[in-house]
C-alpha cells in the first residue's frame, strides 16, 4: 500500500504537472513521464481521474488569479502567453512561503533568467514585473512609519540643526527603461511602440497616512540626497552634495531648488519629518 | 496541554455569532459592530505584515473578540512542521489573544513547496497517527486550544482504510483536540459523495465541536463547490440546527470570502443564524460579552483612501 508521503507526492505531481496529467488522463501511450517514474503503480491505477482534473483546475485558477492581480500590466501585455508563462514560472520557482502573495515575488527574476523570446520583444519586462511587485511589497512591509513634525526651512539655524527622516519603506529603483510611462501606456490600452532604453530613477515606498504603495520619478540629485539621508545628516551637510550635482546652476539657485525639493519630498511622504541632529 | 480537551472546552468563552474579517468589507464590518459578536481572521494575511493589514487587525482587536483560522499549517503534510510558520503564528495569536485557533484537516505543501489550496488526505491509519502526533505538537507549542476543521473534498484519495467520518473521529480522539465543524462542507461532501449529512454528523464526536462554520456554495458542472461566495441555503441552516440540538457550541461563523453582496444581506444572514441558535442555545445567540456592550456603536467614516485590490483573496475560492 502506498505510504502517506507517496500519495501526497504523487497526487501533487499530477495536480501541478500538465504533461504528467495529460499522459495519465490520455491514452498513456509512450513511456511513463520521468516525473511519474517513482509513483506507485497502485496510485496510477486507482487514481480518481476527474478529481485530478478538478484539483488541477482549482490550483491553476488560484495561482493565475493572484499572479494577475499582482501583475495586471504584465498579464495584459503578454495576453495569450500569460497562462503558460505563469505555469512555467511556478514550475521553476515553486512557492516556498506560507503567504499566498509571496508566490508572486520572484517573477522578475524568472523573466530575467527564462524570459527568452519575450525579452526580445519586451526587453523591459523584468523591470515592469519588478515595478508591479514592489508596490505590494511596500504596502505589506513589516515596518511602522512614524512621522514627526516638519517645519518649512526658513532659517539658517533650522538648516544647520535639523535633518530629514527618510520613510523606512523607501527603495530607489534604477531602471534602464521608463517603466512609469510604459505602464501608463499599457494601462491606457495603447499599443507600445518599440521601446528604447531610458534610464529612470523611481522612488518606491508606502505612504505614511494612506498605506498605499507609491511611486515617484526622481532625479539623480534627489536619489543621492535620499540615500545619504538614511543616516542622520543635517540639511546643511546635504547642501554641498546638491551644489556639486548641479554645476550648471548658480549655487544660490541650487540651494533654493534644494529647499523646494525638501518640501516636495516631505509632501510626498518620502521624507516623514525632520529631527534635530547632534546637540 | 495536559488536560482533557472536553474539560478545556468547558472553560472556553461563548463568543456568539461572528463574521470573517475580510479586506473587501472591513470598513462595513467595523461600522456594523452592533450586529456582529466576533471576527475570525486568517493569520497568514497578518503574520509579519505591516501597513493596512496591521492597521486592520488592530482596529478589529479594539472592537471584537478575535479568533484565528489558518490555511497553511499543512497539518497533514509529510514535510516537517515549519518552525518559522509556528513562531510567527504564535506571535499573531498572542497579539490577538485568541481563545482558540484552528486550521484544516488537509495538506497544503509537499517537498517544501506550498500549493496554496486545501488538499484532501487519504483516510488511512498512517495518516491518523501522523496527523494526531503533529496536532499534539502544535497544540503544545502554541499553548492555546486547537480545532481541526473538516474540509470539502472533490476526490477520494487512494488507499482508504476507513470512511471520512471514521477518519475525523480517530484524529480528534487520538490527538485530543477540538473540532471546527463546517456544516456547509458536510452538505457539499454529502452531495458530491452521495451520503446522508446527518449520518455523518451522528458518527463524529460532536461534543468536541467548539466552533462552527456556515457558508454558501455553487454548483459548477457536476460538482457542488464550497465557494464561500453565495447565500446560505436552507439545508445548511438545518444542519446548523441539528448540531446545536446535540452539543454546546461556543461560536458560529458566517463565512463569506468573495462575491460580496450588500452588507445588509450579510447582516440578515447573521440574524438568521442567531434565530436558529436562539431555539436551543440562547447564550450563543446573545453572548454576555456583547449583550453588555450592545449599545449603538459610533459609525467610523469609510476609509478615505480605499486601496486598489492587489494580491490574493484572503482565502482561495473558486469563482466561475
Amino acid at each position: 500500500m502506498p505510504s502517506l508521503h507517496e500519495v501526497e507526492k504523487s497526487l501533487s505531481t499530477l495536480w501541478l504537472n500538465k504533461d504528467a496529467r495529460q499522459w495519465l488522463l490520455g491514452s498513456r501511450k509512450g513511456p511513463v513521464p520521468e516525473v511519474l517514474a517513482n509513483v506507485p503503480v497502485e496510485i496510477l491505477r486507482q487514481v480518481d481521474r476527474k478529481g485530478i482534473e478538478l484539483y488541477a483546475g482549482l490550483l491553476s485558477f488560484g495561482h493565475n488569479d493572484v499572479m494577475e492581480s499582482v501583475y495586471p500590466f504584465t498579464a495584459r501585455l503578454l495576453g495569450k502567453k500569460w497562462p503558460a508563462t505563469v505555469d512555467d514560472y511556478l514550475a521553476k520557482f515553486p512557492p516556498e512561503h506560507y503567504n499566498f502573495n509571496r508566490l508572486c515575488k520572484r517573477f522578475s527574476e524568472y523573466l530575467t533568467i527564462h524570459g527568452g523570446s519575450l525579452l526580445e520583444k519586451y526587453p523591459f519586462l523584468p523591470e515592469l514585473a519588478d515595478y508591479e511587485w514592489i508596490e505590494l511589497e511596500k504596502m505589506e512591509e513589516d515596518v511602522d512609519i512614524i512621522s514627526v513634525p516638519h517645519e518649512q526651512l526658513t532659517t539658517t539655524q533650522q538648516i544647520a540643526s535639523f535633518g530629514p527622516i527618510v520613510n523606512p519603506t523607501l527603495s530607489v529603483r534604477d531602471y534602464k527603461f521608463d517603466i512609469l510611462s510604459i505602464s501608463a501606456e499599457i494601462e491606457a490600452g495603447r499599443k507600445l511602440a518599440k521601446v528604447k532604453p531610458e534610464r529612470t530613477l523611481v522612488a518606491a515606498y508606502r505612504h505614511p497616512k494612506t498605506h498605499a504603495g507609491k511611486f515617484a520619478q526622481i532625479g539623480e540629485a534627489a536619489a543621492q540626497i535620499v540615500e545619504i539621508s538614511k543616516s542622520p545628516v543635517t540639511y546643511q551637510a546635504l547642501l554641498p552634495v546638491v551644489v556639486s550635482l548641479t554645476p550648471q546652476l548658480d549655487p544660490q539657485e541650487s540651494v533654493a531648488d534644494f529647499l523646494e525639493l525638501v518640501e516636495d519630498l516631505q509632501e510626498l511622504g518620502i521624507f516623514i519629518g525632520s529631527t534635530q541632529i547632534g546637540n | 496541554m495536559a488536560r482533557d480537551f472536553l474539560d478545556i472546552k468547558k472553560g472556553l468563552p461563548v463568543i456568539g455569532v461572528g463574521l470573517g474579517l475580510r479586506r473587501e468589507i472591513a470598513d462595513e464590518t467595523f461600522n456594523h459592530a452592533n450586529e456582529i459578536d466576533w471576527l475570525e481572521f486568517v493569520p497568514e494575511n497578518y503574520m509579519r505584515l505591516g501597513g493596512m493589514a496591521k492597521e486592520r487587525l488592530e482596529t478589529a482587536l479594539g472592537q471584537f473578540p478575535l479568533v484565528s483560522h489558518g490555511v497553511n499549517l499543512s497539518i497533514g503534510s509529510t514535510d516537517e512542521l515549519s518552525d518559522q510558520y509556528l513562531s510567527e503564528l504564535k506571535q499573531v495569536l498572542d497579539r490577538a489573544n485568541a481563545p482558540w485557533w484552528s486550521d484544516h484537516l488537509c495538506f497544503t505543501s509537499i517537498g517544501g513547496a506550498y500549493m496554496h489550496d486545501l488538499l484532501p488526505l487519504p483516510f488511512t491509519k498512517e495518516a491518523v497517527r501522523h496527523i494526531a502526533d503533529r496536532i499534539k505538537r502544535v497544540q503544545d507549542y502554541i499553548e492555546r486550544p486547537f480545532l481541526i476543521e473538516n474540509i470539502s473534498f472533490y476526490m477520494n484519495m487512494p488507499g482508504a482504510e476507513m470512511t471520512d467520518a471514521q477518519f475525523m473521529t480517530e484524529i480528534l480522539e487520538t490527538a485530543d483536540c477540538g473540532l471546527l465543524l463546517d456544516v456547509n462542507n458536510v452538505y457539499v461532501n454529502s452531495v458530491n459523495h452521495n451520503f446522508d449529512a446527518c449520518d455523518y454528523l451522528n458518527q463524529i464526536p460532536l461534543d468536541r465541536t467548539v466552533q462552527m462554520h456556515v457558508a454558501g456554495h455553487k454548483r459548477i458542472g457536476e460538482y457542488v463547490i464550497d465557494t464561500h461566495g453565495a447565500p446560505l441555503i436552507e439545508p445548511v441552516y438545518e444542519l446548523l440546527n441539528y448540531v446545536l440540538e446535540r452539543t454546546t457550541v461556543h461560536g458560529v461563523l458566517l463565512e463569506r470570502d468573495q462575491n460580496f453582496p450588500a452588507f445588509d444581506e450579510l447582516v440578515a444572514e447573521l440574524k438568521m443564524i442567531r434565530a436558529v441558535a436562539q431555539k436551543t442555545q440562547p447564550g450563543l445567540a446573545s453572548p454576555t460579552h456583547r449583550a453588555a456592550s450592545r449599545t449603538l456603536e459610533p459609525k467610523r467614516p469609510a476609509a478615505a483612501n480605499s486601496l486598489p485590490a492587489k494580491g490574493g483573496r484572503d482565502l482561495r475560492a473558486l469563482s466561475a
